[in-house]
């Protein structure tokens, strides 16, 4: 009697285990994230949306963390803020180990071309996260400018392209006085026509410093010639006579006076009254001063104006297709899934449109791009400036520029010889030297650059 | 008592028995080990070790920052002194005095041109993200709010680097910057304003020498045009005689915090926080954060109600959230103001702690019970099987085997007994035997001596009717010879029967009787040598001649006298 009580005993023991066995087993499959709400993974993030001023990335962070990131136990901390032209020498520190670097973050802002000096092994291939229908809510050219070795390695969570910006308090007296309208500005010989006139107006002050004057050569050449091509060391061709004409006008603005390069970004001379204006990057406008200090401690509002960039006058325009994209550093699947958690709620239609007008991008969802036109802006000069993307973006054909090894060097070589001579070659012409030996001279400088 | 009786229960297995004996055991064990586990202070409770895990903390992030701003208080002191003595020897130079600077640009460009390349060293040099100096000089006091307006430096590198030696110009003049390679921030001005310095009017009524006691840490404020949360140190800049030339001193941002002040921790989601007291309030954005070396910590955006809470800890609460922490004032500047210290963790993950060390102790409950049931029940059974099975071995008589040697000695000493008892039973059988056949022979000589009494009774019977027969017989022998005696001899006769001694009176009688002389003899112990004595004599006394004769008188006698004593009843011849 009592051994078959005990045998009773042990069937239901393990009936109920078995039914426990189930129901985990289906609870998992039902379930099968790696993220524990209870046990939060932390995702360090390096970017470059903010750097020195206020970072609206460090506040989605922030609302992450306290709403989708408590939920599903993902936490994001921002262990590094920097500028494009300085992560990637960050992150191949941070990669080897070098003293002083910081930790390799798991989220890092990178461009495409730079991607693969991280390794692409190193790299999660974020389109194995993301299901087709999330992926077709995404514009396909900005997925596709992600990929190298048939990865997503790099997600597009903005873009930017170039705009030029304006100090409207300014310009509005040298209108009045020269009766030039922002319309002058819509090609680029009203735009050096219009330098020349504020150049003369203003007493010898250039109208406008370029932060990547190079790409406006090559968007030039391909508007009007229709192709650019390239030397086998990636650098410009000087016996094709469209990269030597194209050149040719902005060297002669340059020479003049009336255009000059900026020291590292425009805005700054904006800011300080050397230039009323700069073109560079769309995303520049977070860091344009909302007054203009001159050197005597005068200062007014800089009424930022934001037009499109001048027109070449060929059969196209374009305009360049730029920014970083959102890398996940390959450690756990875990942080893997942090990862595409994080991208997916950063860039869905509604905050990524708010993310990126407060950051001077393009939308990379096509329901956030169609959702600009009705966006309320707070500020006149965002709204100028998505008036200006918007202009681009139906006039313009957008397009990514190669970026071969070595060619920021070669194009800060470029400006840093450009700026150094610039005071001398503007003394010269000034002194009656012939412009075309100035220009010869530059264009020596450019071919020697090769 | 119903139940201490049930343990006295006579009727418990052993099975039973020794079971509850070894849980007994087990459970004072368990007893035991708990006592000296809480007598030697070895059990801590989960309040307990955050508790002291929070204070430890506290200590290591207290000895982290003070450390830190006393080599900034220090540095700060150099910086001072070493601003003071180029400023005043850029004036001597410029032959102007200090107050002379204001409006002076060409002045304020040359002093800053020979400020800028040692405050960036500095700035290098110090563990700080910023270094600033302001003076009490414009370049311009024509303009509306030029008297919030001061002429400066302001330096930044990067919070997050260690090593990141780009230097960015807050505020200064940017030509000098640029010509020193140094790129203006893109929230650039030329000069401070004032009104957006911190406690600025007390900072001027404060500068005083020494410098060492003039130091001062601001709260933390954001810094304007950016998102950056910042706090500064600041010292004034003297003159020997006390004219103030301004404010100098050093950043500390909220990324360089967060990043060079990361904390050694076992605590996953520990929050450090330097912040501003205020009554009781937690005042998140004015506070600096930074978390442990592992995992995340939270980024307080609200204000938190500081409470006192159980067990010491600080409990910080608003709306949603809620954080359980220590507390501790310090003082980090050379001033009274304080600052407050703070080590927390979500007290979410406090609860989940104490819910997950319940949960365990009464896992660890229910182990130590089914595993000492399990082997309280192993053992007995394990202990007890093979006794038991032996004892039933025993119990049905079969050859019972075991390799207890306790067990064997009672299988040797219980065959021992069985042999003796055999042996006894045995002896008794035979014994049985014996007696049985002793009393069947006794049992035939009682059936023999029984036959042998019947068969003399039969015989004394008719002995009996013989001698009833005889008697008559005699009696009508006696009858008829009585007229043959002489009445003279039997007159004699009698009278001899009056002369007879004791003895010869007792042989008279024996003969009487019927006793033979052997019986006589033996009956009265005499030879028989006296018999015939006492023989002659009698016979002789009653004057007869042989016992024949003298039995016939005496017959005749006892029928004379039975004749007269008839309706008497005479017992005796005499």
């Amino acid at each position: 009697m009592k051994k078959s009580r005990t045998q009773i005993l042990t069937r239901i023991i393990l009936l109920l285990l078995i039914v426990i066995s189930t129901v985990c087993m289906a609870s998992g499959c039902s379930n099968s994230t790696l993220l524990d709400p209870d046990d939060p993974v932390t995702l360090t993030i390096w970017h470059v949306y903010g750097e020195q001023a206020n970072a609206p990335m460090n506040l989605l962070v922030d609302e992450f963390n306290d709403t989708v990131g408590k939920e599903k136990g993902i936490q994001v901390i921002v262990t590094n803020v920097t500028g494009t032209s300085k992560i990637l020498a960050q992150l191949l520190d941070a990669q080897a180990g070098k003293p002083g670097a910081l930790e390799m973050p798991d989220l890092f802002s990178c461009h495409t071309q730079n991607a693969p000096s991280l390794g692409a092994d190193n790299l999660v291939d974020l389109g194995q996260w993301f299901t087709d229908k999330e992926l077709n809510s995404y514009v396909p050219e900005f997925l596709e400018s992600g990929m190298f070795e048939g990865k997503l390695a790099v997600f597009p969570v903005s873009k930017s392209t170039y705009a030029l910006f304006i100090n409207g308090s300014q310009f509005k007296r040298f209108s009045a006085d020269t009766g030039v309208t922002y319309e002058s500005l819509s090609d680029w010989n009203g735009f050096f026509d219009v330098a020349e006139k504020y150049y003369n107006w203003s007493n010898g002050k250039a109208f406008c410093a370029f932060d990547y004057l190079i790409r406006h050569l090559e968007l030039d050449i391909i508007s009007r010639y229709g192709k650019l091509d390239y030397t086998d060391s990636g650098w410009y061709d000087e016996n094709d006579p469209a990269v030597k004409e194209s050149f040719t006008m902005f060297a002669e603005a340059f020479a003049k006076g009336h255009i000059t390069v900026s020291n590292m970004y425009a805005n700054t001379q904006v800011m300080t009254g050397e230039v009323p204006s700069g073109i560079g990057s769309s995303a520049a406008i977070g860091y344009y001063n909302d007054t203009v200090t001159y050197p005597d401690n005068t200062s007014e509002p800089t009424d930022l104006q934001v037009l499109p960039l001048p027109k070449s006058g060929g059969e196209h325009e374009y305009m360049p297709q730029t920014g970083v994209g959102i890398c996940a550093y390959k450690t756990t699947e875990q942080k893997a899934e942090a990862a595409y958690e994080f991208i997916k709620w950063f860039t869905e239609s509604e905050r990524n449109l708010d993310f990126v007008v407060k950051t001077g991008y393009m939308p990379v969802t096509n329901r956030a791009f169609a959702a600009i036109d009705g966006y309320a802006f707070e500020d006149k000069g965002y709204e100028s400036l998505y008036n200006a993307i918007k202009t681009m973006h139906d006039g313009y054909t957008p397009i990514v520029r190669p970026d071969f090894d070595g060619f920021y060097d070669k194009t800060n070589a470029l400006y840093d010889w450009l700026r150094e001579n610039q005071p001398s070659l503007t003394e010269r012409y000034q002194n009656g030297e012939d412009i075309s030996v100035l220009t010869e001279e530059m264009w020596s400088f450019f071919c020697d650059i090769d | 008592m119903a139940k201490i009786s049930a343990f006295k229960h006579s009727e418990w297995t052993l099975k039973r028995k020794l079971f509850v004996y070894m849980l007994l055991l087990a459970v004072l064990l368990l007893f035991i080990l708990a006592s000296c586990l809480i007598l030697f202070g070895r059990t801590n409770n989960t309040a307990e070790i955050y508790y002291e895990s929070l204070t430890t903390q506290m200590e290591i992030f207290e000895k982290d920052v003070s450390s830190h701003f006393d080599h900034l208080a220090a540095s700060a002191i150099s910086l001072s002194e070493n601003m003071t003595s180029i400023l005043e020897d850029t004036l001597s130079e410029q032959n102007i005095s200090f107050y002379q600077l204001t409006d002076s640009k060409d002045s304020i460009a040359a002093l800053q041109s020979a400020m800028i390349e040692p405050l960036r060293q500095k700035l290098l040099q110090t563990n700080c993200s910023g270094a600033f100096l302001m003076l009490n000089a414009t370049v311009n006091s024509s303009l509306a709010q030029s008297a919030h307006s001061k002429t400066g430096l302001y330096l930044q590198t990067s919070g997050y680097l260690h090593s990141d030696s780009e230097v960015l110009l807050y505020r200064g003049n940017s030509d000098i910057a640029l010509a020193k390679g140094i790129t203006p921030h893109r929230k650039w001005r030329l000069e401070f304003r004032t009104d957006l310095f911190p406690d600025y009017a007390k900072l001027i009524s404060d500068a005083a020498h020494p410098l060492n006691t003039a130091y001062r840490i601001t709260s933390p404020f954001t810094l304007p045009g950016t998102s950056e949360q910042v706090l500064l140190l600041t010292i004034p800049m003297l003159s020997k005689d006390g004219t103030f030339y301004g404010i100098c001193g050093y950043e500390i941002s909220a990324s360089y915090f967060m990043t060079h002040h990361t904390q050694p921790s076992r605590l996953a989601h520990l929050s450090c926080l330097l912040a501003t007291a205020h009554d009781n309030v937690l005042i998140s954005k004015q506070a600096m954060y930074c978390g442990g070396a592992d995992g995340y910590f939270h980024s307080l955006t609200e204000d938190y109600a500081i409470q006192k809470g159980n067990h010491g800890f600080s409990v910080f609460t608003d709306d949603i959230f809620s954080y359980i922490g220590v507390t501790k004032k310090v003082s980090l500047s050379s001033d009274e103001s304080q600052q407050l210290l703070v080590t927390m963790i979500p007290k979410t993950d406090y609860d989940r702690a104490r819910l997950k060390s319940f949960a365990q102790t009464c896992g660890l409950l229910v182990l130590l019970l089914f595993f000492t049931v399990s082997f309280c029940r192993f053992f007995s059974r394990r202990f007890l099987s093979p006794i038991l099975t032996a004892l039933e071995q025993i119990k049905s008589n079969k050859r019972a085997s075991s390799d207890i040697p306790e067990i064997l000695d009672l299988i040797a000493y219980l065959d021992k007994q069985e042999k003796e008892h055999g042996e006894a039973l045995d002896a008794l059988e035979k014994k049985h035997q014996v007696s049985e056949a002793e009393k069947l022979r006794l049992q035939q000589e009682y059936e023999s001596a029984l036959s042998s009494f019947r068969k003399t009774e039969l015989e004394y019977e008719k002995a009996q009717e013989e001698l009833l027969r005889v008697q008559k017989k005699i009696e009508h022998l006696a009858y008829s010879r009585k007229a043959e005696i002489d009445p003279a001899d039997y007159a004699y006769f009698l009278s001899g029967l009056q002369t007879l001694t004791k003895a010869e009176r007792n042989l008279f009688e024996l003969y009487l009787a019927g006793k033979s002389a052997a019986e006589i003899l033996e009956l009265m112990g005499i030879k028989e040598s006296t018999l015939k004595y006492h023989n002659h004599n009698l016979l002789g006394k009653l004057g007869v001649t042989s016992r024949k004769q003298m039995l016939r008188y005496a017959e005749i006698m006892r029928q004379q006298n039975e004749d007269e004593n008839k309706p008497a009843n005479h017992s005796t011849v005499f």
